[in-house]
């Protein structure tokens, strides 16, 4: 059997993902603290408990991340000889159903509380003695919940952007709909105070709504990336066109007729197939293994990718290649 | 990215105004209530409901009497208010809150979900300690095991004598014999009983107002978290029945 080398990052970029790592560690710190202190205030209020249920569900993406990250160093083996790569991929897909359903769930929920005209109750609590309006206090925690999501949420997406990391990238913009969520919040619960009942599930209903679209965007790459769409980098909509340059490689060659590749993603990197047309069949297996060497070694986000001889010119030539990018 | 950041200027250029006109309204009475603004409360009528409970809500001759009666109103005067009783069954007095057609319902409520469905309960403005206490002069038991402890005919605290190991045993007239009884401690001291330690159930005693009133919340929560001495009056309300 033929098994797959452990895929290793050239340094620069471990220490990119090492930094990354500490990042989602902080992240997770943080979100915990949230989550607990919000639950202490909960009280009546639906654009608390959209908050507090979005800050539950952003617990998600950095466990599937820092679990995916663990995962994934162990070396293919005889049972999984493609390696461990893509359970990046089902950690992806995990944050982005979560997100989605979770969303779907709350915007049905608000509009309900709107429909039948729920008057929401914020009581008083008793701190030090003094019985205070309890509204205040969620706005005070409100606020705590949204300075560490502004700050992390920045340094997520430029770290996660270096070393193609999609469940970071996507937590990141989680990061900043967070402090918009709290926001939101904060008005609907100041709203309520000064007497629009419909002001706490109306926030709500927009939350839910930034929630369900963060999740659907992502779904949508998730599955992308398990139907092995072509690779899209990170913080991209378009393709990545790394076939295309890959190709030019090929055919720079001397002992290179023509050539087409495919590649796919396998959590931040790529991996595909070469199909090559030799001038002549001298030393073939020879040129096949450097040619594929050779593009292994083209970028850092390339894993694996397998050059075959294909006997004819059937190659069809990327239509980006005909006007590269 | 683009959509992300119109989504923002979208959701919060109305949302900072917003803030402003909130801000600006609500000056420094805040909060304020939905339905029925606290400046008609003040000086006006207040819609009590209230059903029969003792010693929460006795109904009397001379009128409604009680712990809670009391209290509310105390909070009446304070207010310069003149108290409307409306007299009914929780379930109905509960309903009518659900529609604003009252202010507050008493009625020795407690915490359960039947009240927080129709209503915004207050937070508990006193516990209820369900304890078991033996007549004067009889030696405390050493544990509750094999017992015999005398209950009132309807109870909720059967179920929980009987883990302690206690046989409970339902009695109409509580008090009358010479054995041990659980029920409240401000019961028990009415009725100079030796109280033992052990804590078989708590009530948390609510009143119930409409829900979204917020500012008339805060006031009876105020009112109630500084009204003293509440455990003393209930025993000198069991005591005087």
């Amino acid at each position: 059997m033929k098994i797959r080398k452990l895929y290793h990052l050239p340094p620069d970029k471990q220490q990119d993902l090492n930094y990354l790592i500490r990042l989602e560690w902080w992240n997770l710190a943080f979100r915990i603290s949230i989550v607990s202190v919000l639950a202490l205030v909960l009280g009546n209020s639906q654009a608390m408990k959209v908050a507090w249920l979005e800050d539950m569900l952003s617990l998600i993406p950095p466990i599937a991340f820092l679990l995916a990250v663990r995962f994934r160093k162990r070396p293919p083996n005889e049972t999984y000889p493609y390696g461990y790569q893509r359970a990046t991929i089902i950690a992806f897909l995990c944050t982005a159903t979560a997100l989605s359903a979770m969303g779907l769930f709350l915007l049905g929920d608000s509009l309900l509380k709107l429909v039948h005209q729920e008057h929401p109750s914020i009581g008083a609590i008793t701190l030090f003695g003094e019985t205070i309006w309890m509204g205040w206090v969620m706005v005070g925690v409100l606020i705590y919940s949204v300075i560490p999501p502004v700050i992390i949420g920045r340094l997520q997406t430029k770290a996660a952007a270096k070393v193609h990391e999609k469940t970071v990238f996507a937590d990141g913009k989680m990061s900043k709909a967070d402090w918009m969520t709290g926001m939101a919040a904060i008005v609907g619960v100041l709203g309520v105070g000064a007497g629009f009942w419909w002001a706490d599930a109306a926030a709500a209903a927009i939350i839910a709504l930034d929630v369900t679209k963060d999740g659907i965007t992502n779904l949508k790459e998730a599955v992308g990336d398990l139907l092995d769409r072509r690779p899209h980098f990170t913080s991209r909509e378009k393709p990545e066109y790394m076939e295309e340059a890959l190709e030019a490689e090929l055919r720079a060659m001397p002992w290179v007729a023509a050539a087409s590749v495919r590649l796919r993603e396998e959590g931040p990197i790529f991996s595909g197939e070469a199909f090559v047309t030799p001038h002549s069949n001298d030393d073939l297996a020879r040129h096949l293994k450097e040619a594929s060497q050779h593009l292994n070694n083209y970028d850092w986000r390339i894993y694996e990718v397998v050059v075959t001889a294909w006997p004819n010119e059937e190659h069809i030539p990327s239509p980006a290649n005909a006007t590269p990018p | 990215m683009q959509s992300k950041d119109s989504f923002i200027t979208f959701v919060f250029r109305p949302s900072r105004l917003i803030i402003l006109a909130v801000l600006a309204l609500a000056g420094c009475r805040y909060p304020v209530n939905i339905e029925r603004p606290m400046a008609d409360m003040q000086g006006g009528e207040l819609n009590i409901g209230l059903s029969e409970n003792p010693p929460w809500v006795i109904n009397t001759d001379q009128g409604p009497a009680g712990l809670e009666v009391e209290i509310i109103q105390a909070l009446a005067e304070n207010m310069d208010a003149t108290i409307n009783w409306h007299w009914d069954s929780e379930g109905n007095l509960l309903a009518a809150l659900s529609h604003y057609q009252l202010d507050l319902v008493i009625g020795g409520l407690t915490q359960d979900s039947n009240v927080s469905a129709l209503a915004a309960p207050t937070k508990a403005y006193y516990k209820s300690r369900y304890l078991v206490g033996v007549p004067e002069g009889t030696p405390i038991p050493s544990n509750l095991e094999g017992v015999e402890v005398t209950v009132p005919v309807v109870n909720h605290i059967a179920r929980a004598l009987k883990k302690e190991g206690a046989i409970p045993r339902p009695t109409p007239d509580l008090g009358t014999q010479n054995e041990a009884v659980a029920n409240p401690s401000w019961w028990l001291h009415a009725h100079n009983y030796q109280i033992g330690d052990w804590e078989i159930a708590t009530d948390q005693h609510v009143m119930a107002l409409p829900k979204g009133e917020n500012a008339w919340m805060l006031a009876v929560q105020r009112h109630l978290n500084s009204y003293p001495d509440i455990e003393q009056r209930l025993q000198r309300l069991e005591a005087g029945r």
